[in-house]
């Protein structure tokens, strides 16, 4: 509650005591007796007292003051002492305002009592000691009767002074005891000619460190900048104080004066006035940071800390003008400085140390323009970094400065684990110690991130083999593989993807929802890659499945592989084999000889069988029924010889032959045609996940294999997981070239193979289109299949055609 | 007369498929889930099932529905669930065989091409391509043929050799294309020499009849005694019989020989007689070939009529056309097609006719051969007819279109005196059995 309420609620009591309204007393005794919470616990207040307290007003209001004196008196007994411990008069006020409020209340009361009872000493006795309880206390006339307000009036004019002080200068500070006091004197006029201003300091130009420019020559006496101000408005004195009469000591000071102590004495019923001129002894230095928190050292000793935020009339200036004015401190006042020179150290962790030095000529204050201090930090350049990419600093995300070029990142000095995240194209990670005003320049090799989602499944040891097993997925060398095991089992919880629900291998993969799964991992765990392993059991497992899916837009069916549990570790040929297959061959160039040799029993040497037109067998001049009498400078006697010679070519490397034919022994030279190839998707130890996730990389950058060919890569790879409605959407977008070998007419094969299958399931509506697909391709030279050097398309489309037809 | 009978290799490969798959099962075992090992015994089930049911088929029909029981296999254990399960290549590649015996050539190179495109690499990939080149080359398209025989045979020597003789049977297509095709295109002629290939210690003075198998054996009568010839010419076994007609078309697997009584074997001793549809037994039998799945297409000049019999002799059907009337042999090509040469007689001239392997008409030619008294057939579909009037050998394609005539004296200076006999074998040397010569003379 208030002192306001208080002084409401003991009024109308007093008058009701008066003149003996009883709905009045309610009032006050219901006023006097409402708890509060707060001040009930901060009080000294004893809850008995305040009870008497209100049973005295109780008697007081039924008419019986000389009943109500004794309680009243020995109410104020029990609070005198304790207002006594509280420090009493404005102590009491400031530190217990509910004793003091109860206390001035029972006087007020006693006062009221004694003067209904016409006992005017013991009245003025009770007044009295309400006055010096509070020098300021009013009572409304109104309400507290005239009589009474008069009397009270005229004891404060007894008791009571006011001072005033006129101090130079302006800013000191006056106090007498606790009590601070304004500053009566007026503001000097503004000086003509600047004189009388404070003095500029003289900052030595070869300030060893600071941003350039902005101390040195900036620095200003305080009073300088108030010139420039609009007219200032009429100056208003501050009421006098009123204070008990009797003899006091103001104790004025300032930074850069001398403290001085003034005594003097207060009438009651009179006003003083004390002048007091402080006399100047050092210079002060002014200065606020941002941040706060600095410290701040004269000549290498420590003075003081800049602290607290500035005033909100604060608006920095010059080079700190652009800079938040919230960031800055108030200001730290730097005194005991005689006129001389002096070195200003501001330091703060994290930041680069403040350093000028500053001539003060005069004894005056001296304000630094607001210092900005800058943070420690090192510039790390990213080269190659993609638009897109994350980039992460010990875990916080960093926003690189992408006007720059590389790319940047600032840090402040210190250890870094970076990394760098661009959805499918990949995850790179470094270590770098950064040093203040270091650049270092990191070259970000982007390798897509393998994520392993942890062990599903509860023996402990099988658990250990499968996380021993990730050092083969790291070794080679394809992917940055992330363990985010702790992570990515509470995810797959989430999820619904539990042991035993993977565990029922051909459920899971029917009936779980693989496209949600595969979206909501990656968008909490984005990488190209995931991988999760499952025991076979809880106790004593002996294998575990690992489940791998790719990023999207690969397709959401998980692949499964099996590995053994041997010795404590997955079985190391295996998981050789899958940590291989992470790095499909994309592609990969062959090279095209153009003849086929054969063997015969009834020759000893091979025989040059069929010849491709258009090849570099048949420009070398190859022709069926030639016999190769050597190949590669060996003599020849099989046709598997001539294979692995081609097999072993470089690209331009040629092979050269010496045939028989109708016109003798001729040495022929063969240089190969390299052409591309594609992966093949029905190898049994590719996996699919990690070829859909290394071609939706490949397709996200501009590399150097064409675009169609991965996509037709892609498009087999579908074909051989037997997803055959996605088969034709995807091979439907693929915009393969007209050439030969690999292009158009592979595409249009492949299409026609997808459609074949549909058919083989049941859906025999696309049976005489993939006739009639493979009918059209039946007069197609240049096609080809698998590579450049592959099969030729004609044939084959010729023979599937007629197995549609049916015999 | 005909050339030898397969049995014997088929038998072998099927022994050799075996063993692949119990090693292949081994293996898998050992990196497999239970799932999958389950999937392979259950294919495994059904894939010797359908070999089973092919080894007893009294009928193409028989065949056809052990065929349909191969492909359940890819039908139940599809690429998307089983990737690792090599029995659907293997079930792919018999179906793909059977289906060639039984007339359904275009499905066939449908599976065979799907085992190829379709499937992982495994050990049935050289099989796959050597019989897609196989039916390439009846087909007539060499080069195609030339091409996915190479790969077979490299395939086969290259570790993926396990199922049958494969590099063999390619080396001996690829032989064929050279002697047929590409000999011509170098401007040789096919056959360039001929030299004598009976050996004295084989103990035949008058050979009258000859069989080539396609492993490579040949199987030499007289009137009374067979004799076996090893790959290498070598007399390997033999045989004192009476009244021996000609070998029989199971030379490579058990070779046997036409008597009065039936067929007779040579290594094994057994005899199977036919029974006639109308009662009592066959006679005046002048050929007979035992198909891989043991039965038997024969030719008896007294009732003018190809018939059919199973393994056991019981008769299935006969081939009725009107236009046979004195059939002397008959041979029966890869394709299961049968050839049947009929002599004519005054008043129609000798002919070649060729039924499907289903039994259906499907053409014949006619060529005033002066006493045609033998027929073989090639792997390329090519027709060899013995005229012992004119003491010549005529190669003609598949289509009739005349490729060679051969005799009376033969490419190296061999001159046929009185031949009787004529045999192809798989690289389409001609044997020509001469019992004036008292030699079996080989063309290569």
């Amino acid at each position: 509650m208030s002192r306001n309420l208080l002084v409401l609620a003991a009024v109308p009591a007093v008058l009701a005591g008066l003149c003996g309204a009883a709905s009045a007393q309610r009032i006050g005794v219901q006023e006097i007796g409402r708890s509060d919470l707060e001040i009930e616990r901060s009080t000294r207040l004893p809850p008995r007292t305040a009870a008497a307290l209100s049973e005295a007003g109780d008697i007081y209001a039924g008419g019986d003051s000389e009943g109500a004196v004794p309680l009243l008196q020995e109410v104020i007994d029990t609070l005198e002492p304790l207002a006594a411990d509280a420090g009493g008069g404005r102590n009491l006020a400031a530190g217990d305002p509910r004793l003091f409020e109860t206390l001035r209340t029972a006087w007020l009361y006693l006062a009221a009592a004694r003067w209904t009872l016409d006992d005017r000493e013991g009245a003025d006795q009770a007044l009295d000691r309400i006055i010096r309880l509070d020098p300021v206390f009013e009572l409304d006339a109104e309400t507290a009767g005239r009589q009474l307000t008069d009397r009270l009036q005229s004891r404060k004019e007894e008791l009571v002074g006011r001072v005033s002080f006129v101090v130079a200068p302006l800013d000191a500070e006056i106090r007498v005891g606790d009590l601070a006091f304004e500053n009566a004197a007026p503001p000097p006029e503004p000086p003509p000619t600047g004189e009388d201003a404070t003095e500029d300091a003289a900052v030595d130009e070869s300030a060893e460190e600071g941003p350039a420019g902005e101390t040195a020559d900036s620095a200003a006496p305080e009073d300088a900048a108030s010139e420039e101000e609009a007219e200032p408005e009429p100056f208003v004195p501050p009421e006098p104080t009123a204070m008990l009469a009797g003899d006091y000591l103001a104790q004025v000071s300032r930074p850069g004066y001398l403290p001085t102590t003034a005594a003097f004495a207060i009438d009651g019923g009179r006003d003083l006035e004390v002048t007091v001129e402080l006399e100047r002894d050092s210079a002060v230095v002014r200065l606020r940071t941002a941040p706060t928190g600095a410290a701040v050292l004269v000549d290498g000793i420590e003075r003081g800390l800049t602290e607290g935020q500035a005033e909100p009339w604060f608006r920095p200036e010059g080079a700190a003008a652009d800079h938040p004015p919230e960031d800055f401190s108030r200001e730290l006042w730097l005194d005991d400085l005689p006129a001389g020179r002096y070195r200003i150290d501001i330091e703060k962790d994290g930041f680069r140390s403040f350093r000028t030095s500053l001539q003060l000529p005069d004894l005056v204050d001296y304000e630094l323009p607001p210092i900005v201090l800058e943070r420690e930090e090192a510039v790390i350049g990213l080269v190659g970094l993609t638009e897109g990419a994350s980039v992460l600093g010990n875990g916080r995300i960093l926003r690189p400065d992408w006007s720059r070029s590389p790319p940047q990142v600032r840090l402040p000095p210190g250890a870094y684990d970076l990394s760098v995240t661009h959805g499918t194209l990949g995850y790179f990670e470094t270590s770098v110690v950064a040093e203040d005003r270091r650049r270092i320049d990191i070259d970000i090799r982007l390798r897509p991130a393998l994520v392993y989602l942890g062990v599903l499944g509860d023996d402990p040891a099988g658990v250990r083999a499968v996380e021993f097993a990730l050092d083969a997925f790291r070794g080679a060398g394809t992917y940055s593989v992330l363990d985010r095991g702790a992570e990515g089992t509470g995810l797959l919880a989430e999820l619904g993807v539990d042991a035993n629900a993977l565990r029922a291998r051909t459920t899971a993969r029917r009936e779980l929802d693989w496209a949600a799964i595969q979206e909501q991992v990656q968008a909490r765990l984005p990488a190209a890659l995931y991988v999760a392993a499952v025991l076979n059991d809880d106790l004593v497992a002996d294998a575990v499945d690992l489940w791998w899916w790719p990023a999207v837009p690969g397709p959401p069916s998980p692949d499964v592989r099996t590995l053994r549990i041997e010795n404590r570790r997955l079985e190391q040929g295996a998981l050789q084999r899958l940590a291989a297959a992470l790095d499909p061959e994309l592609g990969r160039r062959t090279p095209r000889f153009g003849a086929t040799l054969i063997d015969s029993r009834a020759a000893a040497l091979p025989i040059v069988a069929a010849v491709d037109p258009d090849g570099p067998a048949a420009a070398a001049g190859l022709a069926p029924g030639m016999e190769v009498v050597t190949i590669a400078g060996e003599p020849a006697s099989s046709s598997i010889q001539l294979t692995a010679a081609v097999e072993s070519a470089e690209p331009g490397e040629a092979i050269e032959l010496a045939t028989r034919g109708e016109d003798g022994v001729t040495v022929r030279s063969v240089e190969p045609e390299w052409g591309w190839a594609l992966l093949d998707a029905f190898d049994p130890d590719l996996l699919p996940s990690a070829v859909a996730a290394r071609l939706h990389q490949e397709l996200e950058r501009t590399g150097d294999i064409p675009r169609w060919l991965l996509e037709l890569d892609l498009a087999n790879l579908l074909l051989a997981g037997d997803d055959q409605a996605e088969v034709v959407r995807q091979l439907r977008t693929v915009e393969a070239p007209g050439r030969s070998g690999l292009g158009r007419d592979t595409v249009q094969y492949m299409l026609g193979l997808a459609l074949t299958i549909l058919a083989e399931e049941g859906r025999d509506e696309y049976r005489s289109r993939a006739r009639t697909v493979f009918e059209a391709l039946a007069s197609r030279e240049r096609g080809r299949l698998r590579s450049d050097a592959g099969p030729e398309i004609a044939p084959r489309a010729r023979l599937h055609a007629e197995a549609l037809a049916g015999n | 007369m005909t050339s030898g009978s397969k049995k014997n290799s088929t038998r072998r490969r099927q022994r050799c498929f075996r063993a692949g798959t119990f090693v292949g099962l081994t293996l898998v075992a050992a990196v497999l889930p239970a799932q999958d090992e389950a999937a392979e015994r259950e294919a495994t089930v059904l894939v010797e099932a359908g070999l089973a049911a092919a080894r007893d088929a009294a009928s193409i029909d028989d065949l056809a529905l052990a065929r349909e029981r191969l492909l359940e296999v890819p039908r139940r254990f599809p690429r998307s669930q089983h990737p690792r399960l090599q029995l659907r290549g293997r079930a792919l590649v018999e179906a793909a065989a059977l289906g060639r015996r039984t007339g359904a050539e275009r499905k066939a190179a449908g599976e065979l091409l799907r085992v190829l495109e379709r499937e992982a690499e495994s050990e049935w990939t050289p099989r796959a391509h050597f019989e897609l080149g196989d039916l390439l080359l009846m087909r007539g398209d060499w080069q195609d043929a030339a091409r996915h025989l190479r790969l077979a045979r490299e395939g086969a020597l290259g570790g993926n050799g396990g199922n049958g003789n494969v590099a063999g049977d390619a080396l001996e297509r690829m032989t064929l294309i050279h002697r047929l095709i590409l000999r011509p295109l170098a401007g040789q002629e096919r056959w360039l020499d001929s030299r004598g290939y009976l050996p004295a210690q084989a103990g035949i003075e008058r050979p009258r009849g000859v069989a080539a198998g396609a492993d490579g054996r040949l199987v030499v009568t007289e009137t009374n005694r067979a004799a076996i010839l090893d790959a290498d010419g070598a007399p390997a076994s033999a045989r004192d019989l009476r009244g021996i007609v000609r070998p029989s078309h199971t030379a490579a697997d058990s070779p046997g020989v036409i008597t009065a009584d039936g067929v007779t074997g040579i290594e094994d001793p057994r005899t199977v007689s036919f029974s006639r549809v109308g009662g009592g037994e066959l006679d005046r039998i002048v050929a007979a070939h035992r198909d891989g799945f043991g039965n038997w297409t024969v030719l008896s000049r007294r009732s003018a009529e190809v018939l059919r019999y199973d393994a056991q002799g019981r008769p299935i059907e006969t081939l009725r056309v009107a236009a046979l009337t004195q059939p002397v042999d008959v041979a029966v090509g890869r394709d299961g097609a049968i050839h049947v040469l009929d002599a004519g007689a005054r008043s129609t001239p000798p002919s070649v006719l060729r039924f499907a392997a289903d039994g259906r008409f499907e053409e014949a030619f006619r060529v005033d051969w002066r006493r045609p008294v033998a027929l073989d057939v090639d792997a390329f579909g090519n027709r060899y007819v013995l005229d012992a009037g004119t003491l010549q050998i005529l190669v003609y394609d598949a289509f009739a279109t005349p490729l060679a005539a051969l005799g009376p004296v033969l490419p190296g200076g061999q001159e046929l005196r009185a031949p009787e006999d004529v045999a192809v074998d798989g690289q389409a040397r001609i044997f020509v059995a001469d019992s004036r010569l008292g030699q079996v003379v080989v063309l290569e």
